[in-house]
């Protein structure tokens, strides 16, 4: 069963677990190598003729800099980038008009499947299931998640702050 | 008031607190459904494979140090890695494929030998100007990617032939312009394809077994002795801790596996029948 599954699952699958360990030893080891450089006198190296290493300065300089930059992103940068996405109260995104995607459009849409003339090209028409259809359209539209729309902001006033919700 | 029964729903229990469960809420969760344990022979013997490609990687840079130190006659190594190569080859076309491709295999020896001493000069001043230490780190780094997405044999999406083989071969040609001429350079790149690209397929038709794998170590060991004592303890330390804890630790820590299972799952397609 677990070699039919889609090869991006998430899912855990055994020959995943294998690598999962691997992983989870290596990363041990490479901190304790890690540790080992960034601590052990250079001189230590030299006796055993290890000479390639870089400089220990990047031992702190490289985590360093990455919690700098996660901290100056997280902190600054992206809410920064929130605050410059949001509009201003006169701006033209907040106004509302003729092209806005109002709310019951689906029924709308309901409204015109039901009302064409055009049949179905069903060929045993006791198996069709187009007024089966039409009949939970209804049901189903107003239990379904609804689709994207624009929402009023009077009504979302209205909604999260009048005293008599359903006026 | 009686209340109604709980069920499962967020919109439906109006009656209860928000965090209010029963013992129905978690009756379809399993646990380790797909585990298979894994006995200590198998994992030892998963190991081997990662020992073998370690060897390997470690056969290449001992030879590259011959070169690199006039240790050995270019032409020698040159004669003795392709006698091996073609023992190995009549070996593998005998007994697992068949003789009809040969000469499509001559083709393919006769492309790489001319190509490769045609431009063996060009990749070998491709990296000439960089210092030495920053080629060793490179080529450490490069041969550490190369063992992390060789195919083992599981299939894992992390694994991936061609950056695998890209990765080594890059390590190669940074250590090729460490040599002195560009014959020892096309020397050294020949014996990495035969290193990384031959040798794997050799391998993953020979069954993986203890003795195949005391042999190599053995050897890789002797010759490693004549480049450095202190790397020889480092890479018998190595091989113990891959070939020997490693599978140890892999099956003490097996009991611990808590895979849970459940509604939450993503779906998984096992067939769809249109025509009911």
């Amino acid at each position: 069963m677990a070699n039919k599954m889609p090869e991006h699952t998430p899912a855990p699958t055994p020959h995943r677990a294998v690598y999962g360990f691997a992983l989870y030893l290596s990363f041990k080891v490479f901190f304790v190598l890690y540790v080992i450089w960034a601590v052990v006198p250079e001189s230590w190296f030299k006796y055993l003729n290890i000479t390639c290493l870089p400089q220990r300065y990047w031992a702190i300089a490289v985590p360093i800099f990455i919690i700098t930059s996660l901290l100056i992103f997280g902190f600054i940068i992206y809410p920064s980038i929130n605050l410059c996405m949001t509009p201003d109260f006169n701006d033209i995104n907040t106004i509302t008009d003729e092209t806005t995607l109002q709310r019951k459009i689906s029924k709308q849409l309901y409204t015109i499947t039901k009302n064409s003339s055009r049949d179905c090209n069903c060929t045993d028409s006791t198996k069709c299931e187009r007024r089966q259809y039409l009949k939970e359209f209804k049901n189903f539209n107003d239990k379904c998640i609804p689709s994207a729309e624009d929402l009023d902001i009077s009504e979302v006033s209205k909604l999260l702050y009048s005293k008599n919700k359903h006026e | 008031m009686k209340k109604r029964p709980w069920r499962k729903n967020l919109y439906e229990n109006q009656e209860y607190p928000d965090n209010y469960t029963d013992e129905s809420f978690l009756k379809d969760l399993r646990v380790n459904v797909h585990f298979q344990p894994i006995s200590l022979k198998d994992s030892t013997l998963g190991a081997t494979l990662i020992v073998h490609e370690l060897c390997t990687v470690i056969v290449f840079v001992i030879i590259y140090v011959y070169l690199y130190n006039h240790w050995s006659e270019p032409n020698y190594i040159f004669s003795w890695t392709c006698g091996a190569t073609l023992f190995c080859f009549v070996a593998y076309r005998t007994f697992y494929g068949s003789i009809r491709t040969f000469g499509y295999d001559l083709q393919t020896v006769l492309l790489f030998l001319v190509f490769g001493q045609l431009f063996s000069p060009i990749l070998y001043t491709l990296t000439d100007t960089i210092s030495t230490d920053t080629i060793y780190t490179m080529s450490f780094l490069m041969m550490i990617v190369h063992l992390i997405f060789f195919d083992y044999g599981l299939s894992v999406a992390v694994v991936s032939n061609s950056l695998s083989l890209s990765a080594v071969i890059f390590a190669s040609l940074c250590l090729s312009s460490r040599l002195a001429t560009p014959y020892e350079a096309f020397i050294l790149m020949t014996v990495s394809i035969k290193c990384f690209v031959l040798f794997p397929l050799l391998r993953n038709k020979i069954k993986t077994s203890f003795l195949f794998t005391l042999i190599f170590v053995i050897l890789v060991a002797y010759f490693l002795t004549t480049v450095s004592i202190l790397m020889t303890y480092i890479f018998i330390s190595t091989i113990i801790f891959i070939n020997v804890v490693c599978p140890l630790i892999f099956i003490r820590f097996q009991k611990y596996k808590d895979n849970i299972y459940g509604p939450w799952d993503e779906a998984i397609v096992q067939s769809i029948d249109m025509t009911e």
